[in-house]
């Protein structure tokens, strides 16, 4: 019986803090300037490690900011955008969760293969060819997987930038030759490097 | 000029090309056309208004910005704040809110960046516990939830 008074407690005690936080002047503020602080944040604090073209690791540093409190992590959890760029470089189970979280948002991929295996996110996300509005992606090491993935894109109507490069080998096995090429109307920036092309 | 009527009945007379940075009252002026009567602002208060027609004045002559910022492209713009903006932005909490409500309202996009990005500013290199006692923010997580949190937080900072 006490374990369950302290449960009841506990519960009414959040409850509690739930309506302090209704009245405080930031909590005033729409979710959707709320999402957008949350962008700005994600843009202020979202660190790449610090070597170009040697990138190990991303550190999502707004992440706390989102556990502030149960509305702010609603407001969080439902701004699909901030979470369209999913850390593939961190730990796996975070770029699962933020792929989820990013719903329908347009996504961008940013990834340097210095792991011996993206994470399946990764995977799942570059198959979401009608969503990529930007694709980064620098292998160090040969992954044929994502060259089968790349190779069956045939439609990316959003897709602006498309950045392929191997930087450690010249990947004479994969090519880009097509029977039928991509549909990418919305294209600016196109870079290859070290992919064999077949033209 | 431009006839303003806050929430707590206080009148402003403001000129056009001054007020014209919001573009809720740039519409309706357009639609309406000229007019003797007060535009009614039910959810500024009088001295919002003056911190916002502060910032409009500074900004008078111009551009105003081409369209609606599109959300997506937040972290492909700048991230600075202009000087004249964080000196104009340094007010107390309560202040900084209404400035960004009143911003939203009156659809000053401009302004409205500048107010998100300075609480973005105030939060950066916070922990949780760090923002709850900046905003005066209570922990309503259950302990169960808390784990959860717990573990997320861990995510994004491994390397």
């Amino acid at each position: 019986r006490l374990a369950q008074r302290k449960n009841e407690l506990e519960v009414e005690i959040a409850a509690l803090n739930t309506a302090h936080n209704s009245v405080t002047g930031i909590c005033r503020l729409p979710a959707e300037i709320l999402s957008r602080v949350f962008l700005e944040l994600s843009s202020m604090t979202t660190i790449h490690s610090p070597v170009p073209g040697e990138e190990r690791w991303t550190k999502l540093l707004w992440i706390p900011s989102t556990n502030v409190c149960r509305h702010w992590r609603e407001v969080a959890n439902n701004c699909p955008r901030l979470w369209a760029s999913p850390a593939f470089n961190s730990n796996p189970n975070l770029a699962a969760m933020m792929l989820n979280r990013s719903r329908h948002a347009p996504l961008s991929i940013r990834y340097v293969g210095a792991r011996r295996h993206p994470p399946e996110a990764f995977y799942n996300a570059v198959t979401q060819t009608e969503r990529l509005r930007s694709v980064e992606i620098m292998r160090r090491k040969r992954e044929p997987r994502f060259w089968e993935i790349i190779s069956g894109w045939s439609i990316a109507p959003i897709l602006r930038s498309l950045v392929l490069r191997n930087s450690k080998y010249h990947d004479e096995d994969v090519s880009l030759d097509r029977t039928s090429p991509i549909n990418a109307p919305s294209l600016r920036k196109l870079e290859i490097k070290r992919c064999g092309i077949a033209w | 000029m431009v006839l303003l009527l806050t929430s707590d009945n206080e009148m402003f007379s403001v000129a056009e090309d001054v007020i014209k940075r919001s573009a809720y009252i740039k519409n309706m002026l357009e639609d309406v056309g000229e007019s003797d009567l007060p535009i009614p602002l039910p959810n500024v208060e009088s001295n919002v208004l003056v911190k916002i027609l502060e910032y409009c004045e500074h900004y008078r002559g111009e551009p105003l910005p081409a369209s609606d910022v599109d959300p997506a492209e937040i972290g492909d713009r700048s991230l600075d704040i202009a000087d004249w903006d964080q000196k104009y932005m340094a007010v107390d909490q309560e202040m900084l809110f209404e400035i960004i409500l009143a911003a939203n309202y009156l659809d000053i996009k401009s302004l409205l960046d500048v107010g998100c990005k300075t609480v973005a500013k105030m939060m950066k290199g916070k922990s949780s516990e760090e923002i709850r006692t900046l905003f005066n923010i209570a922990n309503d997580f259950t302990p169960e939830e808390e784990a959860q949190i717990r573990k997320e937080n861990a995510w994004a900072e491994c390397r």
